[in-house]
C-alpha cells in the first residue's frame, strides 16, 4: 500500500469502517510512514475541533413550534365557500358582480383584463433577477386579478377538497350555473327574493385603483410558482409534491376584492411588515407558498385578497416596505467598508505580535472592536443580498 | 417509541394536535440541523419550518419501520441540498490550488505538524478557521460532515438520510474530511498558527 492509498483509508479507519484486509494493509503502512501518521493525527484534531465547536446546544427560537402549527392550521382551515349569496347561486352572483365590476371600471386594469393580459408594466430600471447578489430595486407590480369570475371557480375548488366540513346553506348544483348571457339579466333585474341588502352587496364601481407613484417604473417578470415547482428536483425525488391549495378565509369574501400576489424574499423581515399591513387593511392571505431562488434563499409567495377600497393603501404599504428595505447602503459600499476594516484588522494583528504591556492591551481591545464591526458588516451585506419584494404576475 | 408511533398514526389521519406533539418532540433536532446546515438563525427557522410543513404534507408516505427523526433529517437535508445544488450556487474553493504567502508559493499538500497542538486547539480563532472551512465545502460534503461529526450519525443512518449507499457515504465522508483538513491546515498557517 502506498501513501495515496493509505490516505484514502484514514477516514474510514477513524470510524472503524475498514474491512479486515484493508485494516491489515493500512496498519502495516502506518507503522512505517510518519507522514501518513501525522496526517491521520491532524485529521483527528481538526475533527475534534469541529465537534467541540458544535458542542454548544442550538435551541429553536421561542414560539417555533407555534409558528409551524399556525401555518399548518391556516393551510388546513378550509371553510366552505358560500354557494349562494342572498338567494343567488354563488357562481352567478360572482360572475354578475365581476361583470358589473368590469363594466363599472373603465381603466387600465379592466382593459388589460379584457385583453387577457397583464403586461401593463412599464419597463424601466431592471432589477437583478439572476442572483448575482446585487440589491434589487424595490419592485411593485400589480396584478389586479379581477375577482372570482376569473378563478377556475370556487365551487370546483371545493370539489377538490374532500375534507371540507361545516354547514353549507342551500348548495346549488353545478349544472345549474347559467350562461353568461343570463348573468347580464341577473344584473339588470335583481332577483326579487332578497330585499334590501342586495344593494349593499353589489359592488359599487369606485375609483380605479391608482398605483403608488413610481411603482410602475420597476418591471418585474418573475417565473410563476408552477415553473419554480417543475424546476425543483427535490420534489420529484421525494415525491413530496404539494398541490397548490387555496385557503379560504373564514369571513365571506366580498365579491369585488382584488387579489394580489406578492413575492417576498428575506421572509423574516418583509413578510412580517406585510402581515401587519394586511391586518390593518383587512387583506386576507389566501395562499402562501415557498419557492427557492438561485441565490439559495427561501422565497415566499403570498396571495392576498384585498378589499377593493383598501387596495391603494395596501399597495402603498407594499411599496413603502420595499423602499424601506432598500434604503440601505449599496452592497458595493458595504463590501468596500468590510475590506478596509479587514485590512485594519490584519494590521492590528501584525502589530500585536510585537506589542507588550498596556500597548498590547489596547491593541487587543481594538482587535475585539474591529471583529465586532466586521461581523456587523458581514451581516449587513448578507441581509442586503436577500431583501426583495415584488409582486408577481 | 410506541407513543411516537401512535402520534404519527394520528397525525397521518390529519390530527393536528398529534402533529404538534411531534413538532415539539423533534423541533430541537430539526432546528439544530437546519442551523448547522444554513449557518444562519433566520434561514434555519425558515428551513426547519418548511421541513415540518413538508413532513406533514407527505406524512402518508412515511413508513412506520423507519426512524421518524431520520426521516425528518432527510427532508431537512434534502431541502437544503436542493437549494444549494442550484446552478451557480455556493462558493467552491479549490483546495488544490497553490497558496501565495509572504514566503512565496506554498503547496497545499503535506501538512506541517509543527507548533503546539494544545495552543492551537484552545484557540478561538482556530475553531473559527474550522467553521469557515466547513462553510467553504461543497454542499454534499458539508452535509455529510455535519451528519457524521456533529449529529453523530452512523454510516447506515447517513446512507438513509442522503439516500445513497454505504460505499458512497464512506467515500464522500473521506473526501469531505480531507478537504476540511487541507483547508484548515493552510488557513491556520496563514493566521500564523504554524511556522
Amino acid at each position: 500500500m502506498n501513501c495515496r492509498e493509505a490516505r484514502e483509508l484514514i477516514s474510514p479507519w477513524i470510524d472503524g469502517m475498514l474491512t479486515e484486509t484493508e485494516e491489515k494493509a493500512f496498519s502495516a503502512h502506518m507503522e512505517r510512514c510518519g507522514l501518513c501518521q501525522a496526517e491521520a493525527e491532524e485529521l483527528r484534531r481538526v475533527l475534534a475541533v469541529l465537534k467541540e465547536s458544535a458542542a454548544k446546544p442550538i435551541i429553536p427560537p421561542p414560539g417555533f413550534a407555534d409558528s409551524v402549527m399556525k401555518r399548518l392550521r391556516e393551510e388546513e382551515k378550509v371553510v366552505p365557500y358560500p354557494r349562494r349569496v342572498l338567494g343567488v347561486p354563488l357562481k352567478t352572483a360572482a360572475m354578475a358582480a365581476s361583470l358589473f365590476f368590469l363594466l363599472g371600471m373603465n381603466g387600465l386594469l379592466v382593459r388589460n383584463y379584457l385583453a387577457g393580459k397583464y403586461s401593463h408594466l412599464v419597463p424601466g430600471q431592471v432589477s437583478d433577477q439572476n442572483g448575482t447578489g446585487e440589491l434589487e430595486a424595490p419592485v411593485t407590480l400589480v396584478e389586479p386579478e379581477v375577482t372570482d369570475a376569473e378563478d377556475p371557480g370556487p365551487a370546483e375548488t371545493m370539489t377538490e377538497l374532500p375534507e371540507v366540513a361545516g354547514p353549507q346553506d342551500s348548495p346549488a348544483p353545478e349544472s345549474t350555473v347559467p350562461e353568461p348571457v343570463e348573468i347580464v339579466q341577473v344584473v339588470a333585474e335583481p332577483e326579487p327574493g332578497p330585499p334590501a341588502p342586495v344593494e349593499e352587496l353589489e359592488p359599487v364601481p369606485g375609483p380605479e385603483p391608482v398605483l403608488p407613484e413610481g411603482s410602475i417604473d420597476y418591471p418585474v417578470i418573475v417565473a410563476s410558482s408552477s415553473e419554480y415547482r417543475t424546476q425543483d428536483p427535490y420534489l420529484a425525488l421525494s415525491q413530496l409534491s404539494i398541490p397548490e391549495k387555496e385557503v379560504f378565509s373564514p369571513e365571506p369574501r366580498t365579491l369585488h376584492n382584488i387579489k394580489l400576489r406578492l413575492k417576498v424574499q428575506r421572509v423574516g423581515h418583509a413578510s412580517n411588515l406585510l402581515a401587519d399591513a394586511a391586518g390593518r387593511l383587512g387583506a386576507v392571505k389566501i395562499m402562501e407558498d415557498v419557492l427557492f431562488r438561485d441565490d439559495a434563499r427561501l422565497v415566499k409567495v403570498f396571495r392576498y385578497d384585498v378589499p377593493r377600497e383598501n387596495v391603494n393603501a395596501f399597495l402603498n404599504e407594499v411599496y413603502t416596505t420595499g423602499k424601506l428595505l432598500s434604503e440601505v447602503k449599496s452592497r458595493g459600499d458595504v463590501t468596500e467598508e468590510y475590506n478596509k476594516k479587514l485590512e485594519f484588522y490584519n494590521e492590528l494583528l501584525a502589530v500585536s505580535q510585537t506589542a507588550s504591556g498596556t500597548e498590547a492591551e489596547m491593541i487587543n481591545q481594538a482587535i475585539t472592536n474591529v471583529l465586532k464591526e466586521l461581523e456587523q458588516l458581514n451581516r449587513a451585506a448578507r441581509e442586503m443580498q436577500t431583501i426583495t419584494i415584488m409582486m408577481e404576475q | 417509541m410506541d407513543a411516537v408511533r401512535q402520534l404519527i398514526q394520528r397525525a397521518q389521519n390529519k390530527d393536528l394536535a398529534a402533529f404538534e406533539q411531534l413538532v415539539l418532540l423533534y423541533q430541537g433536532k430539526v432546528y439544530a440541523l437546519a442551523q448547522r446546515l444554513s449557518g444562519d438563525p433566520e434561514d434555519a427557522q425558515d428551513l426547519a419550518q418548511e421541513a415540518f410543513i413538508r413532513a406533514y404534507r407527505s406524512l402518508h408516505s412515511f413508513r412506520g419501520d423507519a426512524d421518524f427523526g431520520t426521516w425528518l433529517h432527510r427532508i431537512t437535508v434534502n431541502l437544503w441540498l436542493n437549494v444549494r445544488r442550484k446552478p451557480g450556487m455556493g462558493v467552491t474553493v479549490s483546495l488544490d490550488e497553490t497558496l501565495q504567502t509572504l514566503d512565496g508559493e506554498m503547496k497545499r499538500e503535506v501538512a506541517d505538524t509543527g507548533g503546539d497542538p494544545e495552543t492551537i486547539l484552545m484557540s478561538h480563532e482556530f475553531s473559527e478557521v474550522v467553521q469557515k472551512a466547513l462553510e467553504q465545502l461543497p454542499a454534499e460534503q458539508k452535509a455529510v460532515l455535519i451528519l457524521r461529526e456533529i449529529e453523530g450519525h452512523s454510516y447506515e443512518e447517513i446512507a438513509a438520510t442522503m439516500q445513497c449507499s454505504l460505499g458512497t457515504v464512506r467515500s464522500r465522508l473521506s473526501r469531505a474530511r480531507e478537504a476540511l483538513r487541507k483547508y484548515v491546515v493552510n488557513n491556520a498557517k496563514n493566521l500564523g498558527f504554524k511556522d
